[in-house]
């Protein structure tokens, strides 16, 4: 399973041991058996499409979250369920997705806080070796004075956290994280949210600490060329385990690396040729539109626009699939067309009617239903009572007889139908959620990543119940990790990445597009050098 | 026409030139400074949410009377002994119930609090029940007196009762707020606002986040033993009634008053509240005293619904430096 | 270390863990047989009548801090006042205007209901919509609690009152003896608990109060109109509340601190049933009640409340998410 690496960079003493890990929420199998080694010196990368749990495995390792089996072993020691203060003290430091720099705090402190073996952060150090805690401190100031010297942060030192920029912060976590004095560092996703200027800082601080002094980096990351270009080995993630390890160019041109991320991982790859009900190619649709996005600018956070300047067109009786690497904002617009996120600007339309902004409740009355990817099951009510809440109280509808129809659909929710939704597979939740979204008979259905994390078998199941329900005559647009099969089986697709469209036509034109898959696996106009996104504004994130 | 007529509620101010107003205002404040110090320092500083501050100021109070009455221990040796019984109580509950969420927390010490004051209630033999324990401040008194010799020294020939009481209070509150304001900007003290703003972010930078916390726990602890000790001395006798939950209500007001930022603002946010609030008694209004008395707590009530509201920062506090809930 | 599969008390542990609805019926049944069995049935049943009495108190008041915080995360520390008003309403209608108190119990239940909604609208709303925090609310309810109770404090004095109800009248049956104000509240409350759990399970209203207690994000997102439920939410709670003071203070007396005092049951009530969960509420409150009464058979009936504490505290340490509910992070 893993490719032998004979052509390890700096000497070949294993740093981290991770065999047979598991982690698991419920039904969920979030990390399912994961097996890896980093070695000492080297930069590694953990990579892997959505919901392969990397950010999972992350915590487990560092000791936020308990694992349930396997063994995990930091230079030579176990640290299997040590608590994350103790793994950080024994030499091993993490960084977050979402930056926890401290805000109402300064710059300077942050910096300090991660000094390690401080007398003066423990009140019998403080009574009895006062002067020893003042020396230290002196010490800690200096050197963090330096580090954030080499990241541009030292003018910043007196100002709060709170105060700098989003790629300012993650380049604070990354210095304070250095303070700890660390043989190793375990940095999530550190490219993401940060301009391509800072980001190559960042790789250049990384590579000088491991040739200066050894640190080794494991790092996550979803920017593929950063990936390829930057580390000297690559661990691949799916479905929370470990399907390939080796260096980069191994790695990419490993067929199931490349199934992972575009799909078609299950049954036969070669049969990704799309398989309408008619038996002929899916044409594109001249139909009226039913729904429509123009300009869509939104985001969570004020500074940053997730989406900017969406466009999407989905026509009656359409598939339309949304595809993209991540980070580019498919989750986001579905969130906004379906009113859970409110748009800064642009407008969305249904059936020629303005819903732009509108509450999610009023969109779901208009004919719009929405299958979360996560959370989408009331997990204390029981099958029959989720599908009940799925019909839209008030309206004439006889629910015992359409929940009958939910059942042909589903049959597998039939035999369950007494049992609480939250002791379900994620695959049989992924069903209910959809026969939930499909009881008020919407004309459209939104489906954020059906086939998430589900295992293989599922994954065919959903997408052939989506077929379905579309030749029942519901619209659907869909938001998809697995590429190929949602592609294949799609009238129209759109391409986003950062937050605009970059390429759209019918699915299997789409499907066949090389510039498609370099998107995703990075090479040919990769992003972190193309000269359109070159900020000379060395703070901006 | 009189003062007391222009306005359109007369306040009787004659109470507020009487000395012994202002003594009591004065003890009550310096009581309260001391108590809500402990909670500042959970709630400003760590992000423990303790309401259950009274129920260290009653194991303070009660061990220390205990010790005195019944064990015929020196007053001056129960003191220390009396706080580090109640720094035990403090550990005992805080290792369990520390790993809970915040508001979890907050109903655990509550429910704590209110057992300790069910027990002195119901354990007579130990307590005196509802009747109380008093004659545990000789040793106390010898001082106040001479004090008051002192005081007569300096040339007031009458002085107020409570008096002594108050310097020593005030001494014992301002040296408290001064000391936690130095350990404040020392290392140990950068850990804790660490671990008030994202416990997590401390965890990973190696930081034993649980054993900070039960140290923070146990200063308050102190805090709350030594104000149970003033409340104690202002009454002369103590029972359970002194101890109700009310009183930490009534802390967490003074609290947010003077800010979850700075120690010195307990002191001011106490000063101010304990001078209105008994002011409030003073009210020329057609009730009864039991009326105003239930008034006066309507307004703690609304004071606190209006500063929740619209000023959760309190006075001195800052916004941005603002990380309350979630 | 690796993770070993489990073994002898580890693995007891995990099927405990499992089902703990059954393990915690096996231990009120055992208690049950072994008071029988030391005190005697006579005096077992006498206190088990007693134990659903308060019991379904405890529950109806608890249903409602549940469910409130289940959907809105708000620890609501008016809600022993909203008890308090309740009774003190019944009060007004029984005792000062001098009519049954059949009827005095439906004014304290609809007005206490409209107070809920009240505060609703004018406080936790606006409040949610600033994005206001734990602490925030958790704050403001406890200024409530001191408004209402220092309110009807002043409206009423401190002294204990009474109700203008049968105390002297018993009822026998079986050889058991109950007052005949004591039967009737325990029979309202247990058809009114009946009522609500039948609600909760089969009406359409009680699932969405359900499936908002999963998530709110996600009813809003199923086409429920999450304001609606949340205002039927506040007259229940209230309503039901209103209910559990007059009923309590029918069978014990009228006073301000009637409520709180029985706040810290019913949290340990709420807890023990699973913090959200409204069956949890309802059949951890009967559970409260009968331990409780039982409790006096073996010890002084001084301490009986002492009970309730060592419930709370032992749930919260031992099992948190309660006997019903989920192990989410607690």
């Amino acid at each position: 399973m893993t490719s032998d690496t004979a052509l390890a960079p700096v000497g070949s003493r294993t740093a981290l041991q991770v065999e047979g890990v598991s982690k698991h929420f419920g039904g969920i199998r979030a990390v399912n058996g994961a097996s890896f080694s980093v070695k000492d010196g080297s930069i590694t990368a953990l990579i892997g499409p959505n919901g392969a749990g990397k950010t999972t495995l992350f915590n487990v390792i560092t000791g936020f979250y308990r694992p349930d089996s396997g063994r995990i072993v930091y230079e030579d020691d176990s640290i299997f369920g040590k608590p994350s203060h103790s793994i950080c003290q024994r030499g091993m430091v993490r960084t977050f997705q979402i930056t926890k720099a401290l805000a109402a705090m300064p710059v300077m402190d942050n910096m300090l806080l991660a000094g390690p073996n401080q007398p003066g952060e423990k009140l019998l150090g403080l009574m009895t070796r006062p002067r020893r805690a003042r020396a230290v401190e002196r010490e800690l100031e200096d050197k963090a004075r330096e580090l954030l010297a080499t990241f541009n942060l030292d003018k910043k030192a007196d100002d709060y956290a709170g105060t700098l920029s989003g790629g300012q912060r993650k380049l604070l976590e990354l210095a304070r994280a250095l303070m700890t004095e660390p043989s190793m560092v375990l940095l999530d996703e550190p490219m993401a949210g940060i301009n391509p200027t800072l980001g190559r800082r960042l790789l250049e601080h990384m590579e000088t600490l491991r040739s200066e002094r050894g640190v080794t980096f494991l790092f996550v990351e979803h920017d593929m060329d950063v990936v390829m270009k930057h580390s000297d080995e690559v661990v691949v993630m799916a479905q929370g385990q470990v399907i390939a390890h080796g260096r980069p160019e191994e790695v990419r041109a490993d067929q199931r690396v490349v199934d992972a991320y575009l799909g078609g991982a299950g049954t036969e790859v070669s049969e990704v040729a799309p398989k309408p009900s008619e038996g002929a190619q899916r044409k594109v649709s001249d139909a009226k539109s039913v729904l429509r996005v123009n300009g869509l600018v939104a985001g969570y956070t004020p500074e940053v626009d997730i989406l900017n300047d969406v466009e999407i067109d989905v026509r009656e009786g359409e598939i339309v699939t949304i595809v993209g690497p991540n980070g580019a904002g498919k989750s986001t617009l579905m969130k906004a067309v379906f009113g859970l996120v409110r748009p800064r600007a642009g407008s969305i339309e249904l059936h020629g009617e303005s819903i732009t902004g509108e509450r999610p409740h009023n969109v779901t009355r208009k004919g719009v239903s929405y299958v979360p990817q996560l959370d989408n099951v009331f997990p204390s009510l029981t099958v029959r009572e989720n599908l009940e809440l799925g019909a839209v109280a008030g309206s004439s509808i006889d629910v015992d007889e359409r929940i009958a129809r939910m059942f042909d659909l589903f049959p597998r929710l039939e035999e369950r139908q007494s049992q609480q939704a939250g002791t379900m597979s994620g695959g049989e939740r992924q069903m209910l959620a959809m026969a939930r979204a499909l009881m008020p008979e919407p004309h459209v259905l939104l489906l954020d990543e059906p086939s998430a994390g589900l295992a293989p078998a599922f994954v065919d199941a959903i997408f052939e119940k989506v077929e379905e329900v579309n030749a029942t005559g519901v619209t659907i647009l869909m938001v998809e990790q697995n590429a190929r099969r949602a592609l294949a089986m799609s009238d129209r697709g759109y391409v986003l990445d950062l937050g605009s469209n970059r390429f759209e036509g019918p699915g299997s034109e789409l499907l066949a597009d090389p510039k498609v898959a370099d998107l995703y696996l990075g090479g040919g106009s990769g992003r972190v050098d193309a000269p359109a996104d070159t900020d000379t504004r060395s703070d901006r994130a | 026409m009189s003062l007391t007529e222009l306005l359109p509620i007369a306040i009787s101010f004659e109470e507020f030139t009487d000395i012994g107003f202002w003594t009591s205002v004065g003890v009550l404040a310096g009581t309260y400074t001391i108590f809500a110090l402990g909670l500042q320092i959970n709630v400003g500083y760590t992000g423990v949410i303790n309401f259950g501050q009274v129920g260290f100021a009653a194991i303070g109070a009660y061990t220390m009377a205990i010790l005195v009455t019944d064990a015929s221990f020196s007053f001056w040796l129960a003191l220390p002994v009396a706080v580090l019984v109640t720094i035990l109580f403090g550990l005992v509950i805080g290792m369990p119930a520390l790993r809970l969420r915040a508001d979890y927390f907050a109903i655990t010490t509550i429910a704590a609090a209110e057992a300790i004051r069910f027990t002195a209630q119901n354990a007579r033999d130990l307590t005196g029940g509802n009747q109380g324990l008093l004659g545990f401040s000789d040793d106390w008194d010898v001082v106040s007196d001479r004090i008051e010799i002192w005081l007569e020294w300096l040339g007031w020939s009458n002085p107020e009762t409570l008096f002594p009481l108050l310097i020593v209070v005030w001494v014992v509150a301002l040296l408290a707020a001064a000391g936690l304001s130095v350990l404040q900007r020392t290392p140990w003290g950068r850990v804790l606002r660490a671990i008030r703003e994202d416990e997590d972010a401390a965890r990973a930078l190696g930081k034993n986040v649980f054993v900070y916390k039960l140290q923070s726990l146990s200063i308050a602890a102190t805090l709350g033993a030594i104000s149970g000790f003033f409340i104690a001395l202002n009454l002369n006798f103590i029972n359970p009634d002194a101890f109700q939950p009310l009183v930490t209500f009534l802390g967490y007001a003074v609290l947010i008053l003077g800010g979850l930022a700075s120690y010195w603002g307990v002191a001011v946010g106490a000063i101010l509240f304990w001078t209105v609030l008994e002011g409030l008694r003073y009210l020329d209004l057609p009730f009864e005293d039991a009326e105003i008395a239930a008034i006066r707590f309507i307004l703690v009530g609304l004071a606190l619904i209006l500063l929740m509201a619209f000023r959760p920062q309190g006075i001195f506090g800052k916004r941005e430096e603002m990380v309350l809930g979630d | 270390m690796t993770g070993a599969p489990r073994t002898g008390l580890a693995s007891v542990r995990d099927w405990a863990d499992a089902n703990p609805a059954r393990v915690a019926l096996a231990i009120v049944v055992t208690i049950a047989l072994a008071l029988v069995v030391t005190e005697g049935l006579q005096n077992t049943a006498q206190t088990s009548l007693n134990g659903l009495s308060y019991g379904a108190i405890y529950a109806l008041g608890a249903v409602g801090l549940t469910l409130v915080y289940g959907i809105l995360k708000l620890t609501n520390f008016a809600h022993g006042d909203f008890l308090t008003f309740g009774a003190y309403l019944a009060f007004l209608v029984n005792v000062t205007w001098e009519l049954p108190f059949a009827l005095g119990v439906v004014v304290a239940v609809v007005a206490t209901a409209m107070l809920g909604l009240f505060f609703e609208r004018l406080m936790w709303r606006p409040m949610r919509g600033k994005g206001a925090g734990m602490l925030q609310l958790l704050l403001m309810s406890i200024g409530l609690a001191l408004v209402l109770r220092n309110t009807i404090q002043f409206i009423w004095g401190s002294e204990l009152r009474s109700m203008d109800v049968d105390v002297f009248s018993t009822v026998s049956f079986l050889g058991l003896q109950i007052g005949r104000t004591e039967l009737f509240v325990m029979i309202i409350g247990i058809v009114v608990l009946l009522a609500v759990g039948l609600l909760l399970r089969y009406s359409y209203l009680g699932k969405q109060m359900r499936a908002l207690s999963d998530s709110v994000d996600l009813a809003e997102t199923s086409g429920i109109d999450t304001t609606r439920v949340i205002t039927y939410t506040w007259l229940l709670a209230g309503g039901l509340a209103g209910l559990a003071g007059a009923l309590i203070a029918a069978i014990t007396n009228v006073k301000p601190e009637l409520g709180f005092e029985l706040l810290l049951p019913i949290f340990a009530v709420v807890v023990l049933g699973g913090i959200g969960n409204a069956f949890g509420a309802l059949s951890a409150g009967l559970i409260l009640g009968l331990v409780i009464e039982w409790s006096t058979l073996v010890i002084d009936s001084r301490w009986k409340l002492a009970i309730g504490f060592v419930v709370l505290i032992l749930a919260l340490i031992v099992r948190p998410q309660g006997i019903f509910g989920r192990a989410r992070t607690v």
